[in-house]
């Protein structure tokens, strides 16, 4: 069991299933479901691999680095790995009731995204990323235009450049490394890469370009439209996943690079522009007219915080740890919420706040998605959010920086402010105005069952931080 | 067994006032309302008893020592004949039910603060009887009678708070609930609490000052209820004094002169009025003063206390069963008969200290003890004075009750028979516990000029037709509603200020968090700006990475 | 799992299962959902007082689960943990009842009793406590599960109160975070067990140790009502009268009241705070707000903000109780935590009932009520007598307590608070009871003399348990059933015999 190359299943299963899916488009639901019960038995079979073995690399075709493909895992990776399958198996088996027959691209796009994630995140060098990145990105834009209404295209578009300009900006920085160092390999970067100009202009391409593929205020206005226009379940996989993508790689690339190539002052830069995305990304969806625009915004904000607790990386590992359980509870958390989103507009036909009336009468399974959602993007306890805000708390604390506390606590409130409104629209006990279509129950189902886990994420927050701790 | 007589002494009022929660009982309970006093009567012929019950409360621990019994000997009695007054005196009221309630429940609060030994239930009962007392101020719902209500309550409340206050540090100075602990104050907290104390059962006895309830009180009430009002209820205040005032205290002269001031005041402002309940009232204060002036000689000559003690409670009870004897002939509507005339005039004899009189015997005491001080002379003189006083009073009450000519259609046995009861308790009191005859013959004639010259003087002015023209001026002359009105709004007019100044406060900045955002803006972004802004972050990264 | 952990867990079950059951059960199985509350009700209210027994019997339950690297979230039944947990296992009860019958025929009551049960498994959680972090988590709950609670009528000025209601207590739950945070750097988990803990951090940065108990108090201080904290109380008294009743007694204030109880002989511990001089502005706010309620609460003429600003006054007759530091004001901060559950509960009830059965709500429409609903006006009256302070009513005790805890402390003249506002009590409730004793009714509506006459039972028995409770432990204060004498025994272990 352990001896198996689990880490290479876990991209050829999506990869596989999503030929499969485009070509046998008929059958693309049952290929899709069977292609994501293998990459979880995969997922689960690598983690198991790695908490026991330790950190896995990987030579694809048996050739070592710098001349083959190397693929490598350790802690981090295999809770990115467990975060992808969170969220890609409750999203198919909603799509499932949600697409009908229309959208059959769906299933091969979708597995092709997970394939893509998968790849980036057992990446081990800086080219491999860039590959897997485009990947990503080219089909989170297909998916995204997959709605095919005029504005899903229009976002589709905006989505796309952004997401080239974000690629393109990353493969500059790549092309300045190879030249500099002559190599590609993550972590033989690490160890010879310094701080003179031809670096420093490097090492700044690959991250502005992937604050913008992360849609870090005040690059984000890419991200409502696109993430707002998509079809529910490409909402959620693109809100919960895909811009954990991008973060996971600058958070790679800094790990990496730690020790030689950061100053205080560009962490600062990247806890000041969460700060700023926590503030105003807030503020948009306590504005929010319509309700996929309020989750969007609130996509925003949320990734304001991972970016929180770069400062406070070199204080040690609660500040990571935060910075992961960020992206962990968030991604199912927001993923929950769009679905939810998604039944709403499916009984509704629209998602104008102040026309939901008797929202919580008609979907009741859903509003209770939304809270207990809502509960982990505000914070509160015992959901993975607190624990996240726990824990950068604990940091910033520890190193005095309590300035990020601070802001924590502000966007606190203000998520409150603006799940409390959907919760709000839920109360109001007024008549509906017309005759709700009906919601299939595993729609509403699989976004409480997200939520629900976004929730007891805090309650196993130790088994999860230790998977983590894994390889370091 | 018998201790339980000490725990029914409250106990039976309580129970019977309780039981009027039950529609069906009502009327018996009225019917036995007289003998719920019983067990106190019981206790007048037992000694001393002891009851502790340390799961009561904060411990209780009830007891009837000689103070208790001297003061039931004027309570249990004189609620007894109250109550059989006002079951005739009531009979056709509609809120009969509701007062003999609250009377049973004044009763027992009165009663059992007598035998209460710690101070947390001698506390509660006394507040128990002040407050279910203003059930029976306001009982005929007039505006007077409301606004008398509002004054006593304001006053009790006062009152209390002075009490706690003083029970409180009492309580923390002398480490114990027990009141047979005595607290020589050693620094000003000890002070503060004995004045806190004095203050607060200074309400109750009408002390000087804190009196301006008395004289609305007692003519809103029923009769029954000013009769025990002002014969039982107010000497409440004066067990408080008697129990928790140290002898040795430096108090002595103020106290005296509070008293005297006092006897002097009431029998000036009673003489104008023309209700002569309120006169009655009056009375009382200036009766009160000289029980104060009684508690001041005490203290003064800390040698003499148990004497001054005990002329304390004679004169108590010599002033509890005239005063009750004259307030309820004030509800009796005499008719021509001379006997009930005649027999109006005793109570009012006693009270102005005639010869042969309990109140010679009483006002005796008070002189003995007023020789033994510094201040011997004037002290007798101005005693004697009080006697003139207080008989030209008498005299203005009796031409007021006197001429009352329309009789109650259907006289009650039981309006003469409660009369009747205290005005043979008042002359019996002359013949106990020393018989006024056998006074000494100088003695006797020392108590009769004052009455003689007061009733002279009275002829005088009623020959002058001075009665008729008293009128003075308003700030001497308190007619009924004012000294408590003008206590009153002040006290209100200042809550009101103080409201105000609240009223600024009352919304916090948070608040106006509560009103929703509006809605936003499409924020139109255009590549220019994206490009801009993409580039110039860009630029920070690598000079920061760089410098 | 040891035994004791179990049962702790099932005290908590007690409510959060039946509340998710009753989510998902149909508006109309209304049997079945009175069977389940109550039968949760019941069961809890009998294990907290086999808890308790154990607790007398020197057995500490203790339930451990890890939650973070180093910080375990624990359950803990000690002496303060099943006083408050037996307050409102037993109020929760009552509740129950009187919010069957308050609600009967209304829409949304399967909403309404999943979202109470889940207020009082919060409200548990709060008081088996054994932290300071599982204190924040279920301090949190409380927060949220409320809302619902709190705008159950869906009416625009409901909302509005929800929007204050959660913009105050998520406010002081992030500053209280901030504290609960700030204090796990500096010592560690910070159990209620080691009270020394925050010796070490006093040798160094004793500054940093008042900053942090101000981010504490001020964080409990929102929920506990403490003064420029407290506009929400009064405005989300809109919320339907068991909810207020359960709001004002034991849920929210109180857990707020806890929490400043937790603080400062768990947390901080008396000596510390002494030496810190952090008692004399503590125990400044807390008089400011006795004052502060109370005068307001003489202009409000809306019988339920009356009400609710006299609970602002009242529960900072606990925080002045501790502030105080002495033996004797815990004792009366304590009981009054008790104390002060059973009288406001009992008049929310009633100002329910003459809400629901003659639409009364104002002070100045009480006129006659002691005749039109006798035993209603009764159970109102004792508690506000009560209130007042009269002995032998438990409120008494209670002023009795604080005022010669302020006399044996450095600060004797916050007796003078307690007497003030007793006056300032007085002054609000007399008038109320004088009108509706002594006033006659305006209209003539019908009299009701038998208890089964003026508005179901099931309305009427909580209020009147309550009252009775409210005299009879005043009677029996000094005997082992009274909640007085559990706080002696808590301040004697605190503070030595």
């Amino acid at each position: 069991m352990s001896e198996l190359p689990w880490i290479v299943w876990v991209v050829l299963t999506p990869l596989a299933g999503a030929l499969l899916a485009f070509l046998w488009p008929a059958q693309g639901v049952r290929v899709a479901l069977l292609a994501g019960l293998g990459t979880g038995v995969a997922v689960l079979g690598l983690s198991l691999q790695l908490a026991q073995l330790g950190a896995q690399r990987y030579a694809v075709g048996a050739w070592d680095p710098p001349l083959g493909i190397s693929l490598y895992a350790d802690g981090l990776t295999a809770v990115m790995l467990l975060m992808t399958l969170l969220v890609f198996a409750p999203t198919l088996v909603y799509a499932r009731a949600y697409f009908k027959q229309t959208a059959h691209l769906f299933w091969s796009l979708g597995l092709f995204l997970w394939a893509a994630l998968n790849a980036l995140f057992l990446s081990g060098d800086v080219f491999n990323l860039y590959v897997t990145l485009e990947l990503l990105g080219l089909s989170a834009v297909a998916l995204t235009a997959l709605g095919g209404q005029s504005q899903a295209l229009v976002a589709a578009y905006r989505y796309l450049l952004a997401s080239l300009l974000g690629s393109l900006s990353y493969l500059l920085g790549v092309g300045l490394l190879y030249a500099e160092y002559a190599t590609l390999d993550l972590q033989t970067l690490g160890q010879v890469i310094g701080l003179d100009p031809a670096s420093a202009v490097a090492l700044a391409l690959m991250a502005t370009g992937m604050l913008l593929k992360t849609a870090l205020f005040p690059l984000h206005f890419w991200l409502p439209p696109a993430h707002a226009s998509a079809a529910a379940p490409v909402s959620a996989l693109l809100s919960g996943l895909v811009v954990k993508g991008s973060l996971y790689l600058l958070l790679r690339l800094w790990l990496e690079f730690f020790p030689e190539t950061t100053v205080p002052a560009s962490s600062l830069i990247l806890g000041l522009l969460g700060a700023g995305a926590v503030v105003w990304g807030s503020w948009q969806a306590i504005r929010a007219r319509r309700l996929k625009f309020l989750v969007a915004y609130s996509t925003v904000a949320q990734l304001g915080y991972p970016f929180l607790a770069f400062p406070l990386l070199a204080a040690g590992w609660d500040a990571l740890a935060a910075l992961v359980y960020f992206m962990l509870s968030h991604a199912a958390a927001k993923a929950a919420m769009f679905l939810a989103a998604g039944s709403v507009l499916r009984a509704f036909g629209q998602d104008r706040l102040a026309e939901l009336h008797g929202l919580l009468r008609v979907l009741p399974l859903s509003v209770a998605a939304f809270i207990l959602a809502g509960i982990s993007l505000i914070g509160l306890p015992p959901s993975g959010g607190f624990v996240a805000k726990w824990l950068l708390l604990e940091a910033a604390f520890a190193t005095g920086q309590w300035g990020w506390a601070l802001v924590t606590l502000l966007g606190t409130l203000l998520a409150a402010g603006y799940v409390f409104r959907i919760l709000t629209r839920a109360l109001e006990d007024t008549t509906l105005s017309d005759r709700p279509s009906p919601v299939p129950r595993s729609m509403e189902l699989t976004a409480l069952l997200l939520a629900v886990a976004s929730l007891l994420l805090g309650l196993v927050a130790l088994p999860v931080l230790g998977l983590l701790e894994v390889g370091r | 067994m018998t201790e339980a007589l000490l725990l029914l002494t409250p106990g039976l009022p309580l129970l019977l006032a309780l039981a009027m929660v039950f529609p069906g009982w009502r009327a018996a309970v009225v019917w036995l309302a007289p003998w719920a006093v019983l067990p106190a009567l019981g206790l007048l012929v037992l000694g001393d008893l002891e009851l502790k019950l340390p799961w009561l409360l904060l411990g209780s621990h009830f007891g009837s020592d000689a103070l208790s019994r001297g003061l039931l000997l004027l309570s249990a009695p004189l609620w007894l004949l109250a109550s059989i007054y006002a079951q005739s005196y009531l009979a056709h009221d509609p809120h009969k039910h509701r007062f003999f309630a609250f009377f049973l429940l004044a009763a027992a609060g009165n009663l059992g603060a007598l035998v209460a030994q710690d101070a947390v239930s001698f506390y509660l009962f006394f507040a128990l009887m002040s407050f279910a007392a203003y059930a029976l101020v306001i009982h005929d719902g007039r505006a007077a009678s409301l606004f008398a209500g509002r004054v006593y309550i304001v006053l009790v409340l006062v009152g209390e708070t002075f009490l706690l206050g003083g029970l409180l540090l009492w309580a923390s100075l002398v480490g114990g609930l027990e009141m047979a602990r005595v607290l020589h104050p050693q620094d000003w907290q000890g002070q503060l609490a004995l004045v806190l104390l004095f203050l607060g059962f200074g309400v109750k006895a009408g002390v000087l000052g804190l009196h301006v309830w008395l004289p609305l009180a007692h003519p809103a009430a029923p009769t029954p209820a000013s009769a025990v009002l002002s014969g039982a209820m107010i000497k409440l205040g004066v067990l408080g004094w008697l129990r928790f005032l140290p002898p040795g205290l430096d108090w002595g002269p103020v106290l005296i002169a509070l008293g005297l001031t006092a006897a002097f005041y009431g029998v000036a402002a009673g003489l104008l009025q023309h209700n002569p309940k309120t006169l009655l009232a009056y009375s009382s204060i200036s009766q009160m003063g000289l029980i104060t002036l009684g508690v001041g000689l005490g203290l003064a000559v800390p040698e003499l206390w148990p004497a001054a003690v005990s002329a304390v409670l004679f004169l108590v009870l010599h002033h509890g069963w005239a005063k009750g004897a004259l307030f309820l002939s004030t509800g009796l509507k005499p008719g021509p008969s001379w006997a009930v005339k005649a027999l109006l005039v005793l109570p009012a004899l006693s009270l102005a200290a005639a010869p042969l009189t309990s109140g010679s015997l009483a006002k005796t005491q008070l002189d003995a003890l007023a020789q033994t001080t510094p201040w011997a002379e004037p002290l007798g003189l101005l005693l004697s004075l009080s006697s003139v006083a207080t008989t030209l009073l008498m005299v203005r009450f009796l031409a007021l009750v006197w001429p009352q000519p329309e009789a109650k259609s259907a006289r009650s046995a039981g309006l003469l028979v409660g009369w009747l009861g205290l005005v043979s308790g008042s002359v019996a009191l002359a013949w106990w516990p020393q018989p006024a005859i056998f006074l000494a013959p100088e003695k006797i004639l020392a108590a009769a000029w004052p009455v003689l010259l007061g009733t002279a003087l009275a002829w005088g002015a009623y020959r002058l037709g001075l009665s008729k023209a008293l009128r003075l001026p308003g700030w001497l002359a308190p007619s009924v509603p004012r000294p408590g009105q003008r206590v009153l709004s002040r006290l209100e007019n200042h809550l009101a200020a103080l409201l105000k100044a609240t009223q600024s406060l009352k919304q916090t900045g948070f608040d106006r968090l509560a009103k929703p955002p509006p809605p936003p803006k499409i924020l139109p972004i255009g590549w220019v700006m994206v490009g801009v802004l993409f580039l110039g972050l860009l630029l920070l990264q690598v000079l920061v990475l760089l410098l | 799992m040891n035994e004791g952990g179990l049962v702790l867990l099932a005290i908590l079950l007690t409510s959060l299962v039946p509340g998710l059951v009753i989510f998902f059960l149909a508006e109309a199985s209304v049997l079945l959902r009175t069977v389940i509350n109550l039968a949760g009700a019941v069961l809890k209210l009998l294990l907290v007082l086999w808890t308790m027994h154990q607790v007398g019997q020197g057995v500490i339950y203790e339930l451990r689960w890890p939650f973070l690297p180093g910080l375990d979230l624990v359950l803990r039944a000690d002496h303060l943990a099943v006083f408050f947990g037996l307050l409102s296992a037993g109020l929760w009860l009552l509740t129950t009842l009187y919010a069957v019958g308050y609600l009967e025929g209304s829409p949304n009551r399967s909403r309404f009793f999943g979202f109470f049960s889940l207020c009082v498994f919060s409200t548990t959680g709060i008081a088996f406590a054994g932290n300071l972090h599982t204190f924040f988590i279920f301090y949190e709950l409380l927060t949220i599960t409320t809302y619902p609670l709190v705008v159950h009528r869906g009416t625009a000025a409901a909302f509005q109160a929800g929007r204050i209601y959660l913009a105050y207590t998520l406010g002081g739950g992030a500053v209280l975070l901030l504290g609960v945070v700030w204090l796990s750097v500096l010592a560690g988990p910070v159990d209620f067990t080691q009270v020394g803990i925050l010796e070490a951090v006093y040798t160094q940065q004793p500054s940093t140790l008042v900053l942090v108990f101000a981010l504490l108090v001020a964080g409990l201080g929102v929920k506990a009502a403490l003064f420029l904290l407290h506009s929400w109380l009064p405005i989300a008294m809109v919320a339907p009268a068991p909810v207020s009743a359960l709001l004002h007694a034991v849920a929210v204030v109180k857990a707020g009241a806890f929490g400043v109880v937790r603080v400062v002989y768990d947390v901080y511990g008396v000596g510390l705070l002494a030496r810190l001089e952090l008692d004399l502005p503590l125990a400044l706010w807390a008089a400011m707000t006795i004052l502060y309620g109370s005068l307001m609460a003489l202009r409000q003429d809306d019988l339920k903000r009356r009400l609710a600003y006299s609970t602002v006054s009242q529960i900072s007759y606990i925080v002045l109780g501790v502030a105080l530091l002495g033996p004797l004001g815990t004792v009366g901060g304590l009981a009054h935590l008790v104390h002060q559950g059973l009288m406001k509960i009992t008049m929310f009830m009633c100002a329910g009932i003459f809400s629901e059965v003659h639409n009364v709500k104002k002070v100045s429409q009480m006129a006659g009520m002691g005749r039109r609903m006798p035993w209603t006006m009764a159970a109102f009256s004792l508690t506000a007598l009560g209130m007042i302070g009269l002995p032998p009513l438990v409120g008494f005790y209670s002023k009795w307590y604080l005022a010669l805890g302020a006399l044996e402390s450095p600060y004797p003249a916050f007796a003078l608070v307690l007497l003030a506002s007793s006056l300032l009590n007085a002054a609000y409730f007399l008038p109320i009871l004088y009108a509706a004793w002594f006033v006659a009714p305006s209209a003539e509506l019908p009299r009701a003399s038998r208890p089964g006459q003026e508005t179901s039972w099931m309305l009427l028995l909580p209020p009147m348990v309550t009252s009775l409770l409210v005299l009879g432990m005043g009677l029996l204060a000094a005997s082992p059933f009274s909640p007085l004498v559990w706080a002696i025994r808590f301040a004697q272990g605190e503070h030595g015999p």
